[in-house]
C-alpha cells in the first residue's frame, strides 16, 4: 500500500491522503478462453474472478477501486494489454472524483489499453466528478494492425440527482487513439467551471454529462439510423448523434442523464456486436445490480 | 519579386479555387436547430475562432511552419497527422482533407519544384504553412491570413443559410476581426501537449449536419 499522509499546506489546513494505485493487467488466450496471463496491483486497484458468460471464451473482467472514489493528490493508472482473445473490461460503479477545491494538485486517472491482436471492449461505468474537482483523465489506446476496440467513457459534472451543480473545479480529458503508433483520434477535452467552453454552445452547452464511444468496426448506416431513431426520442433530454469517420465509428452523447447516456451506448454495442457476429452479447451481470 | 503581403492576400482570397466556401462546419445544422437566434450566432463564430482554430488550426500552423523552415519532415508529417486525428467528424476530416489537398495542387501548378510531400493528405492549415513557407510570408501575418479566411468563409455561409442581409454579414466580420489578434496570441502560448481541443457542441451539429436530409453545404 502506498498511503501517504502529507504536510499541511497553505491552501488546506487538512492533512492529505494520497493513494497511488496502479493495475496492470494483461490477458491471452489459451485453450479457448481469454485468461490473464499476468496481473500486478499496486494500491487500492483489484481485479475480481473473471467470469465467461459466452461459449467463445470471452472474459468478462470487473475493475474494483475499494476506496470508491479519487481525492486530491490520487493517482490512478490502469494499464490493459491484450495479446489476444476477446476481453470486456468493466467496473461494478461509478468512478467518483471528490472535491478538492482551489488546491492546485490535480487528481489523475491513466488508462492506456494495448490491443495486440483480438478484441478488448473497455466499457466502464460513468465518472462522477463532484463539484470543486480538479481531474485529469487520460486515456492512451494502442492498436495493433489487425485488433479491434469498443470503448466508451462517460463522464458527469456535479451530481444532478442531488441537485448538486458543477459550479466550481476543472477538468481536461484526453482521448488518444493510435494504430500502429499512427494517430486515428485526438480528444482533448479542456475547461472550468462557468467558462467559455462549459457554456457554449459550441462546446459543453451547460450541459452535465458528456459521452463518447468509439468502435474501430464500423456498423452499416441502417443500423446507425435506426439507432439514433431509437435512442433520440426525447430530444429534450440529451442528445446522441453518430459519424462514420474514416476508419472509425464516433457516437457522442451531450445531456443531462449518464444513465441515459450509457444505456444508448450499451444498445449501440449490442447491436453492433450482433451485425458483426451475428449474435447479441452477454451483457455484464453486473450492469442489471 | 512579389512581396509577400502580396501573395498573402491572395492565399487569403475566397475566391482561390480550392472549395472552402462548400463546407458551414456545423453551421447549417446549428442554424436550422434554431441554436443561433439573435446574438448566438456572432457567439458561434467566436467561439470557432477562440476555442477552435485558436486551439488547433493556429498552433498547428505555426508548427507546420516551423518544421518547413528546419527541413524537419518527421515533424511536419507528425503535425499533419495530430490535426487529422484531431477532426471530430467524417465531415470536418473530409473538408480538411479536400480543401488541403486543392490547395497543395494549386501551390504545385504555381510553383514547380521542391514542394514537400506528405504521408498523408495534407490538412489546409498544412498546406497553408507550405504557401506561407514558399512565399515568405511570415508567421504572424500567416495566423492572421489563416484566421481571417476561416472567419470570412463562416461569415459568408451564415449569410446564405440565416440569411443574413450584405451590410449585416459585414457588420459582424468586422466585430470579429477584433478577435483575431486575441486568438492568434492565444495560439502562440498553447503547449506541444495541449494543441488540440473537444468541442461537444460542434460535434453534434456536425455529426448532425451529415445525416440532414437537405442542405446547402457539403458533407
Amino acid at each position: 500500500m502506498l498511503l501517504e499522509t502529507l504536510e499541511p499546506t497553505a491552501e488546506s489546513s487538512k492533512p492529505l491522503r494520497t493513494w497511488r494505485a496502479q493495475l496492470d493487467l494483461s490477458f491471452r488466450e489459451s485453450a479457448g478462453r481469454t485468461r490473464l496471463n499476468h496481473c500486478l496491483h499496486e494500491g487500492p486497484l483489484r481485479v475480481q474472478r473473471l467470469f465467461y458468460p459466452e461459449p467463445s471464451g470471452k472474459a468478462h473482467c470487473y475493475l474494483l477501486h475499494p476506496p470508491g472514489g479519487v481525492v486530491l493528490g490520487d493517482q490512478l493508472k490502469i494499464n490493459i494489454a491484450l495479446e489476444s482473445g476477446e476481453a470486456l473490461v468493466t467496473t461494478p460503479s461509478a468512478g467518483r472524483f471528490y472535491t478538492v477545491d482551489d488546491h492546485p494538485e490535480t487528481q489523475r486517472q491513466t488508462v492506456n489499453l494495448s490491443v495486440h491482436e483480438g478484441r478488448l471492449e473497455w466499457l466502464p461505468q460513468e465518472t462522477i466528478l463532484f463539484n470543486g474537482v480538479n481531474a485529469q483523465l487520460a486515456t492512451r489506446i494502442d492498436l495493433a494492425s489487425a485488433s479491434q476496440l469498443a470503448f466508451w467513457d462517460v463522464v458527469v459534472l456535479g451530481r444532478p440527482a442531488c441537485s448538486e451543480a458543477f459550479s466550481r473545479g476543472r477538468l481536461q480529458q484526453t482521448l488518444e487513439v493510435y494504430r500502429e503508433g499512427e494517430a486515428l483520434l485526438i480528444e482533448r477535452l479542456a475547461f472550468a467551471a462557468g467558462d467559455r467552453v462549459s457554456q457554449s454552445r459550441m462546446g459543453m452547452q451547460s450541459q452535465s454529462t458528456v459521452g463518447i464511444m468509439v468502435l474501430t468496426e464500423i456498423p452499416g448506416t441502417p443500423l446507425l439510423d435506426q439507432w439514433l431513431e431509437a435512442v433520440n426520442l426525447d430530444a429534450n433530454n440529451g442528445a446522441f448523434t453518430v459519424t462514420q469517420r474514416d476508419t472509425l465509428m464516433i457516437a457522442r452523447y451531450l445531456g443531462e442523464d449518464a444513465q441515459r447516456c450509457r444505456e444508448g451506448f450499451a444498445q449501440l454495442w449490442e447491436a453492433a456486436v450482433l451485425e458483426l457476429r451475428g449474435s447479441t452479447p452477454a451483457t455484464p451481470r453486473i450492469w442489471h445490480t | 519579386m512579389v512581396h509577400a503581403q502580396l501573395h498573402l492576400l491572395h492565399l487569403s482570397s475566397p475566391a482561390l479555387p480550392i472549395g472552402a466556401y462548400a463546407y458551414s462546419q456545423g453551421l447549417e445544422y446549428a442554424i436550422e436547430a434554431r441554436w443561433l437566434e439573435n446574438e448566438e450566432l456572432s457567439h458561434w463564430l467566436r467561439d470557432g475562432l477562440l476555442l477552435g482554430v485558436a486551439q488547433l488550426d493556429l498552433p498547428i500552423l505555426l508548427r507546420a511552419l516551423r518544421a518547413l523552415a528546419t527541413a524537419d519532415s518527421a515533424s511536419l508529417n507528425h503535425w499533419n497527422n495530430q490535426l487529422l486525428a484531431s477532426r471530430e467528424t467524417s465531415e470536418l476530416l473530409l473538408e480538411d482533407q479536400q480543401v488541403g489537398t486543392a490547395l497543395l495542387r494549386l501551390l504545385t501548378s504555381l510553383e514547380t519544384a521542391g514542394l514537400p510531400t506528405l504521408k498523408r493528405k495534407p490538412a489546409y492549415a498544412v498546406a497553408f504553412a507550405i504557401a506561407c513557407d514558399r512565399w515568405g510570408i511570415e508567421a504572424q501575418a500567416a495566423l492572421q491570413g489563416y484566421a481571417y479566411s476561416w472567419l470570412e468563409n463562416q461569415v459568408t455561409a451564415a449569410t446564405k443559410l440565416v440569411p443574413l442581409g450584405q451590410t449585416a454579414a459585414q457588420k459582424m466580420l468586422f466585430q470579429l476581426l477584433a478577435q483575431i489578434p486575441e486568438a492568434c496570441a492565444h495560439a502562440m502560448t498553447v503547449e506541444d501537449s495541449q494543441v488540440g481541443l473537444s468541442l461537444p457542441g460542434l460535434a453534434m451539429a456536425s455529426s448532425r449536419h451529415e445525416r440532414q436530409h437537405t442542405r446547402l453545404f457539403r458533407s
